[in-house]
């Protein structure tokens, strides 16, 4: 049994990984900005932008999916505007990391908030009374001061974007080599009789990931809070 | 004040216990829900008990019951996990009947004319390039259908890699229904249950695929009750008019 699906197996953790660590480069430069602009700018619509910003974090994943399926699906409103632009999500790997991305960026931004909230404003001020550009003081001041909080959300948002299983299953189904995620792939196994070694190892290397991102997380930290950042 | 409470009680326990007396449990394949739906009322009204169903995906059906779920009946999608639960110890059986059949069906997204299903050509004309969605081709029982009428018809081959695996025949009826994939197969039922955005392009012959058979197991005498009741005529006359087949 093992012997006859381990290539699917693989190719679930590789594509999981590939598609987490994907999602999380791509969405954490975006959660810093907007952690940033929902913490120090105050503007119009900034009540908006935070529900909408958390809404997939409080909504039912598979809403979530069928909200991405009806925008970004090859006939939705968004997805047929970017096909022109040779950009495709539907039942691609692509589409893959868009679900994992939108449902690990609110525990993003919910770290980089809860850093921005805590640093010192007053390094910024100084800086700012010294002459430096807003855009130099936040490089050089604010994004060092909460390198922690970022770092915190992204393996927040990485643990998330490997987990999610509904939104993306409900998006871009469930294909082996492009969407069969280590979830969706636990998910299939369980729905066969006798499945379940299958499902154990799938379920033994989930865990063995999740630890490991959770041990680099700790030693980042504590190398980070070492150096005196 | 202390006995008032205590008659509360007594009173509350009995009508408790009354209510789980005529009170039986089904646990269902999903795509028997339409039907259900239909039945459930109608064994109410004769009995003057309460049916509460719970329909889910049948794998998830059979290890609830496994951990220990009350269910007086099970209405499973296939053999294969009727199987499982009456090879387990820990259960006793007391009934077991086919209560119905199903067909498979290949569905569109526009209107298609006649269809070939042996015909290779016809299938890469109507998915042009687009996908065919069908339910996981190891897990769902309609997508293991579907793989094996596609085998038999010497098609898998030609279709394989464009293969989109949904987790449920729903989601395939979505995918088909939203436009985003032309072709899809589904239940008979399924099909017939949806009016609007989806076609019904060709049925599969039965002996392309394992007989599509809905066993039902009854766990408890109530549960035997009630495929009784399944099983009688005018039961079985609903069930053939939403697109089922005798058993």
């Amino acid at each position: 049994m093992i012997a006859d699906v381990s290539p699917q197996v693989w190719q679930a953790v590789w594509l999981s990984l590939k598609v987490a660590s994907v999602a999380t480069v791509c969405a954490l430069p975006v959660a810093v900005l907007v952690a940033y602009l929902l913490t120090r700018v105050v503007f119009w619509g900034r009540g908006l932008l935070t529900v909408v910003v958390y809404l997939p974090l409080v909504l039912p994943p598979v809403v979530t999916g069928y909200a991405l399926l009806l925008m970004f699906g090859s006939n939705g409103y968004v997805g047929s505007l970017l096909a022109d632009l040779g950009i495709v999500f539907a039942f691609r790997w692509t589409g893959a990391v868009l679900a994992a991305a939108i449902m690990g960026f609110p525990l993003m931004v919910r770290a980089i908030q809860q850093a921005l909230d805590a640093s010192d404003k007053g390094f910024e001020a100084a800086a700012a009374s010294l002459g430096a550009s807003k855009i130099i003081c936040f490089l050089t001041i604010t994004l060092p001061l909460i390198a922690p909080g970022i770092l915190a959300g992204a393996i927040l948002g990485f643990a998330k974007a490997l987990g999610e299983f509904g939104a993306t299953i409900t998006f871009v189904a469930s294909i082996p080599g492009q969407t069969q995620t280590i979830p969706s792939a636990i998910y299939n196994f369980l729905q066969i009789p006798n499945g379940e070694p299958v499902v154990m190892w799938l379920v033994g290397i989930s865990v063995l990931l999740s630890v490991v991102a959770l041990a680099a997380s700790e030693l980042l930290g504590r190398w980070m809070r070492k150096r005196g950042v | 004040m202390i006995r008032a409470f205590c008659i509360a009680v007594c009173v509350f326990i009995s009508v408790a216990t009354s209510l789980r007396a005529d009170q039986i449990t089904v646990f269902a394949a999903s795509s028997v829900k339409p039907v259900f739906d239909k039945l459930v009322p109608l064994y109410e009204t004769e009995t003057g008990g309460r049916v509460s169903v719970s329909f889910a995906g049948t794998a998830t059906n059979v290890r609830q019951i496994q951990q220990g779920a009350q269910a007086d009946v099970f209405v499973s999608a296939n053999i294969a996990w009727a199987d499982v639960l009456q090879s387990d110890e820990s259960l006793v059986v007391q009934a077991r009947a086919i209560i119905a059949k199903n067909r498979l069906v290949l569905v569109s997204a526009t209107e298609l004319g006649s269809f070939g299903l042996n015909d290779p050509q016809h299938w890469h004309a109507a998915l042009r390039g687009g996908r065919l969605a069908v339910g996981l081709t190891q897990a769902v029982p309609a997508g293991i259908y579907a793989r094996q009428a596609l085998e038999r018809l010497s098609i898998w081959d030609d279709v394989q890699d464009t293969l989109v695996e949904a987790s449920s025949v729903q989601g395939v009826l979505n995918f088909v229904r939203r436009g985003e994939v032309p072709l899809g197969i589904v239940y008979l039922t399924d099909a017939l249950s949806i009016t609007k955005g989806v076609y019904k392009v060709a049925l599969f012959d039965e002996n392309l695929h394992d007989p599509i058979e809905y066993p039902a197991l009854a766990l408890t005498q109530a549960g035997s009750d009630f495929i009784d009741f399944l099983l009688r005529p005018e039961t079985q006359r609903i069930l053939l008019d939403m697109g089922f087949e005798a058993p």
